[in-house]
């Protein structure tokens, strides 16, 4: 297998396991307009720059993480391969957080 | 509304490093639109700042300490009572509590009524028999044991992994890393508080606390969860903020049911890294940061002081989520008269 389709698969897998994953997101997570995000579970807040704050609106109004990434593409203009391996990083920052609960079954 | 005219007495008025709950607690009586109240303070030292706080409290007596006994302490409130007519005593003291509840009896006859746990959920609910108390409410509580002699530090190895907690009967805690560290927390805390010292497995993870109400009928009234936000170097919780965490609620619950819990308290929790809660503590009394129950709006002092009534209390089933305290600490100026009186009368 080439170096290529190795990373394709690689991202391939990433994906498939964000979808899963996005779809669980705290509901009641309290975003401001400034990006300060209060997890209402925990009591923790965190301060989340602009990008992280819109990743995570579009995922509580319930885009999968495909859409996330091709809607971020488009308007910062980057790269599939980097936007997805950045969400893939986000994600798991949320996870450990926990600002998405840590049962992935969907 | 007609407001009734209520005369309270109130203890804990200490809001100093380690606060009392008093301050907090006359807040909320003062913030109810029902009631009308005269606020007695009820202090230990001549120093406590309520004794000060003219208005938050319109009289203050100071009590014997607890250690004087229950006789002593029958005679002081009294006096008291001849010269004020409570309707209702909030202690809010550990250390006070056994006597209170051996004087209820006494107390109400004079006409003074009290919501209190009864004796036995008192000594039921004791650090050193909370090994007993999880297992017998199936309530995860970490691994502890009671022990009297320092000595004893030397075979805890058998049964606890360290690092573990040393915590005093009624206050004090630290954490032990090895058999010495833990040997000097013993004398420290064994010195202040006397003993049995208690020994508990240490859970990392993050704190959380419950304040609550219960009616002694297995009913919670009250419950407002809160995530401590600022530790102070004695634990204290200096900054908090209520939290959405069923969990807690249900475990809040759980306990008032099993137990029929009468009063207010507070459960402290400890988080883990899988997310399991584990109750290290039930304090037998409303804790200091409860005007944050108050701003969000369970009004846990006024219902305590209605129960203690005997008035029918509905049960409050909602709360504000994120909202904060914050405490702070204030420099009042007090004219040396007012000391001497406290101090030479033993009333201000």
């Amino acid at each position: 297998m080439c170096t290529i389709c190795i990373k394709q698969e690689f991202y391939t897998i990433l994906q498939a396991k964000t979808e899963i994953i996005l779809m669980k997101i705290n509901k009641n997570l309290a975003i401001s307009e400034n990006g300060f995000c209060l997890n209402p579970v925990t009591g923790e807040s965190f301060s989340i720059n602009p990008i992280g704050a819109e990743i995570i609106q579009l995922f509580k109004a319930g885009m999968t993480s495909e859409k996330v990434v091709k809607e971020l593409c488009t308007s910062y203009n980057i790269d599939e391969a980097t936007m997805e391996r950045d969400l893939y990083d986000f994600v798991n920052v949320l996870k450990h957080h926990q600002l998405i609960q840590a049962d992935e079954k969907n | 509304m007609k407001r009734t005219k209520i005369t309270v007495g109130v203890t804990g008025i200490n809001p100093i490093d380690s606060p009392g709950p008093g301050i907090p607690v006359i807040r909320g009586i003062r913030d109810s639109v029902e009631m009308e109240s005269r606020i007695i303070g009820l202090s230990y030292e001549s120093l406590d700042p309520g004794i000060y706080m003219h208005e938050l409290v319109d009289k203050t007596y100071q009590l014997p300490y607890p250690s004087a006994g229950a006789d002593r302490l029958l005679d002081r409130l009294e006096y008291i009572q001849s010269k004020e007519h409570l309707d209702v005593i909030i202690p809010n003291l550990d250390a006070e509590l056994y006597s209170f509840i051996k004087l209820e009896p006494q107390l109400k006859q004079m006409g003074i009524h009290m919501c209190l746990p009864t004796l036995f959920q008192f000594e039921e609910r004791h650090k050193f028999h909370l090994d007993e108390f999880g297992k017998k409410y199936d309530i995860p509580v970490p691994k502890s044991k009671t022990i009297y002699a320092p000595e004893e530090v030397y075979g805890l190895h058998n049964d606890f992994m360290y690092p573990i907690v040393i915590k005093g009967k009624f206050y004090d805690a630290g954490i032990a890393h090895n058999p010495e560290q833990a040997k000097t927390y013993f004398n420290k805390i064994s010195a202040k508080w006397g003993l049995p010292i208690i020994v508990q497995q240490f859970v990392m993870g993050n704190e959380y606390n419950v304040v609550g109400l219960g009616d002694g009928k297995g009913n919670t009234i009250a419950a407002v969860p809160m995530r401590k936000q600022f530790i102070t170097d004695k634990g204290k919780a200096w900054a908090g903020i209520s939290i959405d965490e069923k969990t807690l609620l249900d475990m809040t619950r759980k306990f008032v049911k099993a137990t029929k819990w009468k009063g207010g308290f507070e459960l402290e929790l400890m988080k883990d890294a899988n997310g399991k809660y584990f109750l290290l503590e039930i304090n037998p009394r409303i804790p200091a940061w409860v005007y944050l129950a108050v701003g969000c709006g369970q009004n846990i002092p006024e219902a305590l002081v209605k129960l203690a009534m005997g008035k029918k209390v509905e049960p409050y089933t909602d709360y504000a989520i994120g909202k904060m305290f914050v405490r702070y600490s204030y420099d009042m100026i007090v004219d040396i008269s007012e000391f001497e009186k406290i101090t030479t009368l033993g009333e201000l």
